[in-house]
């Protein structure tokens, strides 16, 4: 950027308060059809975040938020005096600006990663082939993959300011197996370091599912428990998180209470829920230092032994509800229970479902209602054969089904997600034959 | 960029340049306020190189004229020319010069008056039941102005798009349910005058059902689909299930079945970027290809899919269409769809309806995901209205999942509707990929799974 932005906004007439954020990323960029590469892109972009406050007659806050890119350079001064014109139209209840505060360090960037980016692809692409070829039954699909270096700098008026250099590999690849291919299963990930690029684990996982996926049959309709995998499970979480925020609290939508059980319904039956956003793991997905308002980031416990203990909130509603803004949700943490998987996959009296993966789960975030249909996932018999399965749906309600869930022991970290690798909810409505 | 165009193909077989620049504003009410946004996205050129066997790009928002240049260097002297017998055709054009047509351009509304009917519906949504405890309304405005030169073309294309949506909340003391109400189309600030009282009503009326709605018993229904319900189905059935990139990667299983009969006759899906007005409508797509209507099942027979460049190429005793989409510059190219709908039938709703001995109403449809290599589909609506000797009974099931084999959803149609109807709609390869699309159609009776 060729211009003195802070000094600009603060020279401002007009201008009460500010803050931007400055984002560059570099990206090199893999896809392959089969095994053959298709595309391989370098990609650069910069891009500006401004956000400028004024203050109204009525003692409202007016905001504005615009976009620079480089070739709008030229055209700050326009845009500054569109975006006051507009922040005297968009009246809002005031909150102040993150204050200055001395951010904590995580180590987010691998250098080892970023050094050469275009070798660290062509060894993914070797990694994978190879890993594949030593499957059986398996063929490679297709896979894709990014390298990125994300820059993120913040400032604002409060002289709030930080700088976020971090690594990224975004994959995922689909691999197919049957006499006719005729089956699939695929996966998509992303870490912040090499170590954390299991490319031949997956692979080994997913050969095993789309082999497996060859031999399906539907699921029974029935009501019953199911075992849902780590990797799966996050979207249910979803709607827990929207209610434990200032948002919904502030908005009259959620239904938890702080120091009062998150499930709904007469009494616990399973275990209880502990969940808490932890942004200071070395290398997590969603880890940071402070959030995109410039709110420092810490580990805060959310729901605790199945209660509501910590509203979680921007500065924005922090300030409306009048409680300490934590900034926003980061890494999740889900503590472990007491059995392990094996126990959790024990059927008792009749089949119970493990479901490795969803067409989508996607509840709703007021109701928590979800319904999805399952892609891939075992049908487990007392005597303990395993049947494959496809098709058929699961409908559920989160808060209902947290009354009656059991956490594994065994912890799995995939994503922005550190938890069980498995949750078990018994008494679950499944739609099949 | 003809110059980059002309540097490039001193190198390599084929190369083009495609320029993205986007305006838009997003307004919204809620309780707190209004919020007025620029709309974030990524303004920049995409130089793109063809090696004989895959394409090389390099994406930059650096746009000056020294930089682009710059880039067009660096990128030749990644490449290594390919000895193959692929050629690309870059197609006949010249100069050409599209535009949205607005009764009403964004540009020409003033934003306060913009403000001003938002606040208002707003204050209708919260005063329309006591159990309302929260609303929003969004407006958004997107100008994409575009430019894409290869050897023959220099093509340019401003599309305006414009959506709003409406959001109700109401709860009965233990359960909190959101309601949405989504309008888009490719047009101006007319769409705002589509918000009439009859809207508000149906959002009300849906939203106090869905507070008393019970959970379906999972089983075989019949089934009759409003139109964006059967809009989802077209999108994921036939919209991602016959999206070209995958044949080249054994992942749908469509490819398998060109020229089958899959449907009764009087079922037709078309794909079609010129339907004028529509939220996915484009004048050419990302690769340069001028838009035309891709007629994938035709009399119930399934005749060809949608592609993009690349797929074309090694698909090439397949027609190619003009679906070449990407999210931004900063990703490639896939066989992407626009409006994907079932063309209207003959049968109108009541006789639909009064045809069902018992069956589900799926409406306010909401969601879908795809399968394209297993065939299977979900389908998600907020309603499912029960009809008990072809009428409706008032009790209403929510939330709604079809799932099925899609060759059997299809070949079980028995009434397709005659009202054409379509919602926009962002649409993602799996889980990433966004493009803006339309989905719609008529109703259709067939027989599914709900859940």
């Amino acid at each position: 950027m060729n211009i003195d932005l802070k000094k600009k906004l603060a020279s401002t007439p007009g201008i009460y308060a500010w803050q931007y954020k400055i984002k560059n990323e570099h990206s090199y960029q893999l896809y392959l059809t089969k095994e053959q590469i298709e595309y391989i892109r370098k990609v650069q972009t910069e891009q500006i975040e401004i956000v400028i406050y004024k203050k109204l007659d009525d003692g409202k806050l007016g905001e504005a938020i615009f976009y620079l890119t480089p070739v709008e350079e030229f055209q700050i001064d326009e845009k500054l005096e569109k975006a006051l014109y507009i922040a005297g139209l968009a009246a809002q209840k005031p909150f102040k600006l993150a204050k200055s505060i001395n951010y904590k360090t995580i180590p987010l960037l691998d250098e080892e990663l970023i050094k050469e980016p275009e070798k660290v692809i062509q060894d993914f692409r070797e990694r994978i082939i190879k890993a594949v070829k030593k499957e059986k039954e398996v063929e490679l699909s297709s896979s894709e993959c990014y390298i990125s270096r994300e820059t993120t700098y913040f400032v604002n008026s409060r002289g709030c300011s930080g700088e976020i250099i971090k690594s990224m590999i975004s994959w995922d690849f689909v691999l197919l197996s049957g006499d006719n291919l005729e089956s699939e299963s695929w996966y998509e990930g992303s870490c912040c370091h090499h170590s954390q690029l299991d490319i031949e684990g997956k692979i080994a996982e997913y050969a095993h599912y789309a082999r497996d996926n060859v031999k399906t049959k539907l699921p029974r309709t029935s009501k019953t428990a199911i075992v849902i995998n780590a990797k799966t499970l996050l979207p249910l979480f979803e709607p827990l998180i929207a209610h434990s925020s200032g948002k919904f609290i502030y908005d009259n939508i959620s239904i938890f209470k702080k120091g009062k059980p998150i499930f709904r319904g007469d009494k616990l039956r399973g275990e209880e829920l502990n969940m808490a956003f932890n942004p200071l793991i070395p290398y997590g997905l969603r880890s940071s230092p402070f959030d995109s308002d410039g709110v420092a980031l810490d580990r805060i416990e959310i729901i605790k032994n199945g209660k509501l203990e910590n509203i979680w909130s921007t500065k924005r509603y922090a300030d409306y509800l009048e409680i300490p803004p934590t900034g926003r949700m980061s890494n999740i943490e889900i503590s472990h229970g007491t059995k392990n998987l094996q126990e959790l996959l024990k059927a008792e009296d009749c089949p119970i479902y493990h479901i490795v993966m969803f067409s989508f789960l996607n509840p709703d975030l007021a109701s928590g209602d979800f319904a999805t249909e399952i892609r891939f996932g075992y049908e487990i018999h007392p005597s303990g054969k395993r049947i494959p399965i496809k098709g058929g749906s699961i409908t559920g309600n989160i808060f209902e089904m947290l009354a009656n869930a059991y956490f594994s022991r065994e912890i799995e970290m995939e994503g922005n997600y550190f938890g069980p690798g498995a949750v078990k909810f018994n008494s679950v409505s499944i739609s099949g034959s | 960029m003809p110059e980059l165009v002309e540097i490039m193909e001193k190198k390599v077989p084929y190369a083009s340049a495609l320029a993205d620049y986007y305006r838009g504003l997003t307004i919204k009410k809620d309780k707190q306020g209004v919020y007025v946004n620029e709309i974030p996205s990524i303004t920049g050129v995409v130089l793109g190189a063809f090696n004989g066997e895959f394409f090389h790009e390099t994406a930059t928002t650096h746009c000056t004229p020294h930089n682009l240049r710059q880039n067009v260097a660096e990128l030749l002297d990644t490449i290594t020319v390919k000895d193959t017998n692929i050629s690309i055709d870059p197609g006949e054009g010249g100069y050409k010069e599209f535009y949205t047509k607005t009764l009403q351009s964004p540009m020409q509304v003033e934003l306060s008056e913009k403000i001003e009917i938002l606040k208002e519906i707003e204050n209708k949504l919260i005063k329309l039941d006591s159990r309302v405890i929260n609303a929003w309304v969004a407006y958004k405005e997107q100008i994409k102005d575009q430019i894409f030169v290869n050897r023959n073309k220099n093509f340019t294309q401003t599309i305006i798009r414009v959506n709003v949506i409406l959001s109700l909340f109401m709860s009965d003391g233990n359960k909190v349910v959101n309601n949405m109400e989504i309008l888009g189309k490719t047009k101006g600030v007319e769409i705002l005058k589509e918000i009439d009282e009859n809207l508000l009503e149906k959002i009300k009326k849906e939203t106090i059902e869905m507070l008393k709605a019970e959970k379906i018993k999972p089983g075989f229904y019949n089934v009759i689909t409003c139109p964006d319900v059967t809009g989802i189905i077209a999108h994921e059935t036939f919209g991602h299930g016959v999206e070209m990139d995958l044949y080249l990667k054994d992942g749908a299983l469509a490819k398998d079945y060109i020229g089958s009969k899959l449907a009764p006759e009087y079922v037709n899906i078309v794909d079609d970027p010129t339907l004028e007005g529509e939220y996915g409508c484009y004048f050419f797509d990302d690769e340069g290809e001028l838009a035309k209507p891709t007629y994938i099942i035709e009399n119930g027979i399934f005749k060809r899919g949608i592609s993009d460049l690349y797929s074309s190429i090694y698909l090439s005793h397949l027609p190619r269409s003009a679906n070449g989409r990407r999210e931004s510059i900063a990703r490639k190219p896939y066989a992407r769809m626009s409006n994907t709908f079932f063309v209207p039938g003959k049968h109108t709703v009541e006789e639909i309806i009064e045809s069902t001995d018992y069956g589900i109403y799926m409406d306010n449809g909401y969601f879908g995901m795809e399968d394209p290599k297993g065939w299977g589909m979900q389908i998600n609506s907020r309603i499912g209205r029960e009809i008990k000797g072809g009428k409706f009974t008032g009790k209403v099931f929510s939330p709604i999942t079809m799932t099925g084999f899609v060759p059997d959803i299809l070949k079980e149609i028995s009434h397709v509707g005659n009202i054409f109807l379509t919602i926009p709609g962002t649409c993602a390869k799996r889980y990433k990929e966004d493009v803006l699309v339309a989905i719609g159609g008529a109703h259709l009776k067939t027989k599914a799974r709900l859940g």
